[in-house]
């Protein structure tokens, strides 16, 4: 479990692992579980008109709490072992691990519920949110593409790539 | 793409960068590090020690609104480091880190002439075949290839052509200095970035061209310089070290290519291009 998650931004077009660290981190939350030390940074990097300009509302205040918890378990599913669920399953690959990771540092700035994450045992991962009549999924597959699907029980349903249908899918999320 | 690429008897390349990016190893620890340096010691017998490079996938569809990227990191991990083995010379240098092999062959105080594309390649297929064989020996699992990258890194130094930065489209073709409604001033430095998605004969997308144009003094001397970075990524087509050195063919094609159409006739004189 995350003690705490910093929270900061870097400079705008600087690149993780080539220059240098993080800049004006600051504490975000108290620890959720108190005792087990882990902390979770998050870095935003944009370019400059969006980090610093007029829109920087863009740059949301502080993220959800449940945001380190499906950060750890997708680190955890990309370090499983070949054969982790006896059918062959595969790790969660690099290409699907960004692009969930992609979503996540979208949703994790909205008022919206945690999703299960549940893994496809082929290296892909799918973001799940089942509440109040609705069922939403997020389908990252092995090559880094996803696709949302939903369905209610009025009989609404639609799908599609999620490169479409983001700015779609969160509205629908932060109505559960 | 047609068989003849320009050819410069004095290309400004100050780095040549080959690499590979695979599923992380994740048996792989930093004591394999070692393991594997004991094999490649005699020709690489300096190490040094680097953060690992974050994981980086090209993906291709809708052009999407530009926002500020989110990551997340764990601060307490251990993390396996990026290795650095250079060897005596420090012009050549292979980096490893559990899901990268990294080939570089680079200048050294602006000292170091160009060994070509194909000794570098060389060198990174020699590098590779040891770390296979580690890999194999201490069984940490099948090399997935999930991305591959060519940089070159120019530095365009003053000469005949130009003085300052303020000459740029002496150096750039692109770069027209005519184009002013009114008599704009003389630029004091520049900087400029492109993205293209490269597309084979299908029109399928098979990687991202990155160019990089700075404007920059160079150190010690101060002197004024045009850096000039290109880089090709995107993922090998096909399995195994075949397809990644197939792709470094095809990045370097497209490298050299807009090298040569990016840059004028009166540079391409300076650098004595014959081909």
């Amino acid at each position: 479990m995350p003690k705490a998650v910093l929270y900061d931004e870097m400079t705008a077009g600087e690149e993780r692992g080539r220059v240098g660290g993080p800049i004006g981190a600051q504490a975000y939350c108290q620890p959720l579980v108190p005792g087990t030390a882990r902390y979770i940074v998050v870095r935003i990097s944009g370019v400059q008109a969006d980090l610093s300009g007029s829109n920087r509302n863009s740059v949301p205040a502080a993220p959800v709490a449940w945001a380190g918890n499906v950060f750890l378990r997708l680190q955890q599913l990309r370090s499983y072992p070949r054969n982790w669920d006896s059918y062959g399953g595969k790790a969660l690959t690099t290409a699907a691990y960004l692009s969930a990771n992609s979503l996540l540092g979208r949703l994790m700035f909205e008022s919206i519920p945690q999703p299960s994450i549940v893994p496809t045992g082929r290296g892909g991962v799918q973001f799940e949110w089942h509440r109040k009549g609705s069922h939403i999924e997020v389908y990252f597959s092995p090559d880094g593409n996803s696709e949302v699907s939903f369905e209610d029980d009025f009989g609404g349903e639609w799908e599609g790539p999620l490169d479409e249908l983001a700015y779609r899918l969160v509205a629908v999320l932060k109505n559960l | 793409m047609s068989v003849q690429l320009p050819q410069f008897h004095k290309p400004p390349v100050n780095e040549v960068i080959l690499s590979c990016q695979f599923e992380p190893l994740t048996s792989m620890r930093a004591v394999h590090m070692g393991t594997f340096w004991a094999g490649v010691r005699d020709r690489y017998p300096r190490t040094e020690e680097h953060p690992p490079v974050e994981p980086i996938i090209e993906r291709f569809g809708s052009p999407k609104l530009q926002r500020p990227e989110v990551r997340l990191e764990l601060v307490d991990q251990i993390k396996v480091p990026r290795v650095w083995m250079l060897d005596s010379t420090g012009r050549q240098l292979l980096q490893i880190q559990p899901d990268r092999l990294i080939q570089n062959w680079r200048q050294v105080d602006g000292v170091g002439e160009y060994p070509r594309y194909p000794f570098v390649k060389e060198q990174f297929e020699q590098s590779y075949a040891a770390f296979q064989q580690m890999v194999t020996s201490e069984d940490l699992g099948e090399i997935t290839f999930n991305q591959c990258e060519v940089t070159y890194i120019n530095h365009i130094l003053p000469c005949d052509v130009w003085k300052d930065h303020s000459q740029i489209g002496a150096v750039f073709a692109f770069w027209n200095p005519g184009f002013s409604e009114i008599p704009l001033p003389l630029q004091e430095s520049a900087a400029l970035t492109t993205r293209t998605v490269l597309k084979d004969e299908l029109g399928q997308s098979f990687g991202r061209l990155h160019l990089s144009i700075q404007s920059v003094f160079r150190l010690p001397d101060e002197q004024p310089m045009f850096l000039l970075s290109l880089t090709v990524r995107g993922a090998p087509q096909g399995e195994g070290l075949p397809a990644v050195l197939s792709y470094f063919d095809l990045g370097r094609e497209w490298i050299v290519r807009t090298f040569a159409t990016i840059t004028t006739a009166r540079m391409h004189a300076v650098w004595e291009r014959y081909a």
